[in-house]
């Protein structure tokens, strides 16, 4: 019968497709997806160019051509005394994650590539792509076979839990007599200590980067409607009052993620207040630092701006949504980190100015804040390589690897030795001026409030909506902390 | 007896050949894991191996009980499977009543059973976007509006985002749009094995069209009735959130999460602070119970309500 | 069949006409606009999702295909669709048989035993599941999600496949004992075609649940040369800037459902199936 015959047919093809299905080996070469390269380079005489790092096994050292202790700060690096590296062996696997514009790829491949070189007896295993952290997200579920070192960025990677898993090694002790690669240089002395997150004590990250989180603006927009962009409260509203007449309103993020707005708009402002309070407020544990005048006034604002109707996002817009909406002039500021111009390049319709500010829901006469995160590497608790995990990081502290990660990613390095603001490229020239200038507070996030993230979000989203007064959300958050452990 | 007769070598081979593996499976697949949830729900776990679970006993429920956003999920679903249980039902009828009973071409209803059921195997991601666009602030419906007012499309920025105001209203729709052509099909299937002799004999008795329908066709088909209301029921609990996630990800804070949404948000995800897959797989328990119930109680009364009829 | 008795009054049947009307709009609309969207690009997209597209941009497809890996995502789905709907089929028809025909000392316990888990939905048991695949080493495998589809759908499908098979009457594996059949014979000849209705819809419904399968799949599948379609499109979503080229891959990968749909679309719809309630 047909349907004999039909079903025979089905079980024949797909015991044929498992046999197949077995042997499958479809590869990927375009190398925006995972791509798994295993190099094993022979034996092979390293560039001796301004990247000259291992040295020929000469034990000694070299000359030092000026005195080998540097001041911490402005003067530019001095040459510092050259050290001899051994070359590795074995393996080492690292997790990149790059974002769908491919923001920081060709760094990060060159950074890999120097390194491979000077260590020819290594076989260096690179996850690297946008879906990186999905696809290795079950290794770190289950502690077998996870990358050796792995970039703490984008989505599916949860520092948090992370830390608290013990997934990551313990490098407090490292740190401390940790030197740069081929340098006598101390990594503590290289990296800016005020942004090392700690958590519970423990320094398990070790920052590159420095993100930042903001409002940005158009200001050809804002030319033609006659506005200065604001510096404070009172100027954000009588903008926004100006902004609505012209039929744009003045903010929009997106709702469904309102971690953009708390860390846009709320926590500057907070950071405005000085580092001491805002470690309290990032840490999460105290309930009632929550009630404090100061967070009620700034949520107060960030309500007042929902109330009058000047925030014109939805509760659950998406990304794209508040995208569209900031395109398109339908509102003048967006809430976002300082990635922004490379992840929206070849959206723009037209002529865009694009420039951030961290000004908002600060009072007149306060300095708006900033708030600085690391973006930075952390080595993996269950890996069998974490010495040469250890001398990749080492390397990744080199002057030029920081420069080329900082430049690549338009964000600010995490290193003492500021890079000057003329070395950056488009939008990302006006953030460093802006951050590195003198009218901002600059605070670091050292701390991680681990759950109470989402209530902050949900607390920000409604207040921001007009739905949720200040006083009600400080309760909320004051009760959330008081569960948090 | 027979029976005893016939238990002869093939049979018992077939038995081992084919029960056994698929018992085996389905035990592995289905059976197992259940259990290990139901163990889990007395944990304090984080979900990676190699991390404590602490056994806390009942605390997880008892926590469960006390969270007020568990009540919110809890509304949600049943408000949310309240309706569609109404609508589609009643759409599924109206439709499948219309595509058999009602003298229209074929064609027409070729077309109509095609499109009809199109939106069930449509792909997720493809519903949820483009429902989402209708419905936002700058979307298509406002837009809409907007141009049959007169006024500008600009103006939408002072109109209100429908999903972000009525969160449930918009998912309980879009469920309703995909959901329909399952229980329409059912319908149309159970409406064409009614025999003709039962119409015949209703219409020697006087019985108009209305009352066909009535007392021929609805008591014929209240075994497919029946079942996709059940149906409809329980696959709401289980996969409402396939809906909500991506459309509003229990936004605004939390006043359109469901069930489903709930548990995996505590145990699945971890992309800020740390999971807790004991307290999920509590809230999983329950879910499954509260399901179990209606779905049970909802059997119950139609099958009472079939005898009274009779 | 049943034409002589059917409604004719034509005022109701434009009522009805229009009502119909207007759903056909509102299901056909979305695809439309997918199709529309496709052949935008980002910029153009982002400033006014509702208007046609100045350019047809065909390219769109064309990058889709090729970057997005869709003919390996493809074959992939296949993959799975093929071998779940044989071993569903296999674990189906055997397990209803041996439930309606063979009568032994378990069967009532194994019916309810089968039946135990029909409430129970594949994705809240998840995370436990993983663990206890993970505890054999058999994660990241196109083979457990095989299993687990084929398992997952079991206790709906016997429930009604045993119910039909019940109602076959045993006349019919008598005679064929007593012409000398064997088990397996009276099986695959007998009760096989007189179910093959309900079966083969079961099937196809499970194929249907199959093929847009999300969660799980997400959850076990870690290679990309192994991910299904419907993880390709999720990530397709995350990845790739230019909504145009995303839409251009939903629609690409729309297309085998909608073909297979509209050819076995008399089966789908002509029985009661069985399939995953994936959109709730």
């Amino acid at each position: 019968m047909k349907i004999k015959r039909l079903l025979s047919l089905l079980l024949v093809s797909a015991l044929l497709l498992t046999v197949v299905g077995c042997r499958k080996t479809f590869t990927f070469d375009s190398n925006r997806d995972v791509v798994v390269t295993q190099n094993v380079y022979v034996e092979d005489t390293p560039a001796t160019s301004s990247t000259a790092s291992a040295t020929s096994s000469n034990a000694g050292g070299q000359t030092s051509s000026t005195a080998s202790s540097e001041k911490s700060d402005s003067t530019p690096a001095a040459p510092v005394k050259k050290q001899a590296e051994k070359k590795l062996s074995g393996k080492l696997s690292v997790q990149i994650f790059i974002n769908e514009n491919g923001v920081g790829e060709a760094a990060w491949t060159e950074i890999l590539d120097e390194f491979e070189k000077a260590n020819p007896d290594l076989a260096l295993t690179t996850y690297i792509g946008t879906n990186v952290n999905s696809q290795l997200a079950n290794t770190w579920l289950s502690g077998q076979n996870t990358p050796d070192l792995v970039l703490i960025d984008g989505k599916g990677l949860s520092e948090t839990s992370l830390c608290a898993s013990g997934s990551f090694l313990d490098l407090t002790d490292w740190y401390r007599n940790a030197t740069v690669y081929g340098q006598n240089k101390r990594i503590c002395d290289v990296v800016t200590t005020a942004a090392l997150e700690r958590y519970n004590g423990k320094l398990y990250k070790m920052p590159l980067m420095l993100n930042c989180y903001g409002l940005w603006y158009d200001q050809n927009l804002y030319r033609q409607q006659g506005i200065q962009i604001h510096r404070n409260f009172s100027e954000m509203l009588s903008n926004a009052t100006a902004q609505k007449s012209a039929g744009t309103s003045a903010l929009t993020y997106p709702g469904m993620y309102s971690n953009y707005l708390v860390w846009g708009t709320v926590m500057p402002a907070v950071a405005a207040y000085g580092q001491g309070f805002f470690d309290e407020i990032s840490a999460g544990k105290n309930p009632k630092i929550y009630q404090d005048e100061r967070l009620r006034s700034v949520l107060e604002n960030l309500h007042s701006l929902g109330a009058a109707g000047y925030v014109s996002a939805s509760a659950t817009q998406d990304h794209l949504g508040a995208q569209s909406d900031w395109l398109n002039h339908r509102a003048a500021l967006v809430s976002s980190g300082i990635w922004l111009e490379a992840e929206m390049k070849k959206s723009i319709p037209g002529v865009f100015d694009m420039r951030f500010t961290t000004a908002g829901l600060n009072l007149s006469g306060q300095k708006p804040g900033a708030v600085l995160m690391g973006v930075g590497v952390a080595i993996s608790s269950h890996s069998k390589n974490a010495e040469n995990a250890k001398t990749l990081v080492r390397y990744l502290y080199r002057e030029d690897s920081l420069k080329k990660l900082a430049l690549s990613y338009g964000y600010m390095t995490a290193a003492k030795q500021k890079l000057p603001v003329s070395a950056y490229k488009g939008s990302a020239k006006q953030i460093m001026q802006y951050l590195q200038g003198k009218d901002v507070n600059i605070v670091y996030k050292t701390r991680d409030w681990g759950n109470l993230g989402e209530t902050f979000n949900s607390v920000a989203n409604r207040i921001a909506q007009g739905k949720l007064s200040a006083a009600d959300g400080c309760k909320e958050l004051a009760t959330a902390a008081g569960k948090n452990k | 007896m027979k029976n005893r007769i016939r238990m002869s070598r093939s049979r018992k081979a077939f038995l081992w050949v084919f029960g056994l593996p698929t018992f085996l499976i389905y035990s592995f697949v289905c059976v197992v894991p259940l259990f290990s949830s139901l163990r889990d729900s007395f944990t304090e776990w984080m979900g990676i191996a190699g991390t404590s679970k602490t056994w806390i006993g009942l605390s997880n429920y008892a926590e469960l009980f006390r969270d007020p956003v568990f009540y919110t999920a809890l509304k949600n679903d049943l408000v949310i499977s309240f309706f569609k249980l109404i609508l589609i039902t009643s759409l599924a009828l109206v439709f499948a009543v219309s595509l058999t009973r009602i003298k229209l071409t074929r064609p027409e209803r070729a077309i109509y059973r095609y499109f009809l059921y199109l939106p069930t195997v449509l792909p997720i991601v493809v519903i949820t976007i483009v429902w989402k666009f209708v419905f936002e602030q700058s979307g298509l419906y406002n837009t809409l509006m907007l141009k049959l007012d007169g006024r500008k499309v600009g103006d939408v920025v002072n109109m209100s985002s429908h999903i972000a105001n009525h969160p449930v209203a918009v998912i309980t729709f879009v469920a309703i749009w995909c959901g329909i052509g399952y229980s329409m099909i059912v319908l149309i299937t159970a409406i064409n094995n009614v025999s003709n002799e039962l119409y015949e004999a209703a219409y020697l008795d006087g019985a108009g069209q209305l009352g066909q329908f009535f007392y021929v066709t609805l008591p014929s088909i209240m075994g497919q009735v029946r079942y996709i209301m059940v149906y409809i029921v329980s696959s709401t609990l289980a996969s409402n959130m396939n809906l909500v996630l991506p459309m509003t990800n229990g936004q605004p804070g939390n006043a359109s999460t469901v069930m489903g949404l709930y548990v995996y948000k505590y145990g699945l995800t971890a992309d800020n602070g740390v999971s807790r897959v004991g307290y999920a797989n509590a809230a999983a328990v329950v879910l499954m119970l509260i399901s179990f119930i209606l779905c049970y109680s909802l059997n119950r009364l139609i099958n009472r309500g079939e005898e009274k009829k009779l | 069949m049943n034409e002589t008795y059917r409604f004719s009054g034509s005022y109701f049947k434009w009522i009805v006409r229009l009502f119909l009307l207007i759903c056909l709009v509102l299901v056909v609309f979305p695809i439309l606009w997918l199709v529309m969207s496709s052949f935008k690009n980002q910029m153009e997209f982002l400033a006014d999702p509702m208007a046609t597209p100045s350019v047809w941009r065909f390219a769109n497809y064309v990058t889709a295909w090729k970057e997005m890996h869709l003919s390996v995502y493809l074959l992939n789905s296949l993959f799975l669709v093929v071998a779940t709907a044989a071993l569903h089929f296999l674990m189906v028809s055997t397990t209803s048989y041996i439930l309606a025909k063979i009568p032994f000392k378990l069967n009532k316990g194994l019916e309810l035993y089968y039946f135990f888990a029909m409430m129970i939905p594949a994705v809240l048991m998840l995370t436990p599941l993983y663990f206890l695949f993970d505890s054999v080493g058999f994660t990241d495998s196109l083979g457990a999600l095989v299993l687990i589809y084929a398992s997952v759908s079991l206790p709906t499908s016997i429930f009604l496949v045993t119910g039909f098979m019940r109602n076959i009457n045993n006349a019919f594996t008598e005679a064929a004992f007593i012409d000398g059949a064997n088990e397996f014979q009276i099986f695959w000849s007998v009760i096989l075609p007189l179910v093959k209705p309900v079966l083969f819809f079961s099937v196809i419904g499970n194929i249907m649940g199959t093929w847009n399968e999300y969660t799980t799949a997400l959850t076990f599948i870690s290679t990309p040369e192994k991910y299904p379609v419907s993880i390709g499109l999720h990530f397709m979503e995350t990845s790739v800037g230019d909504k145009g080229v995303v839409f251009a891959g939903l629609v690409i990968a729309l297309v085998p459902v909608l073909v297979i749909y509209g050819l076995f679309q008399k089966q789908i719809q002509n029985g009661v199936s069985a399939d995953e309630g994936v959109k709730g």
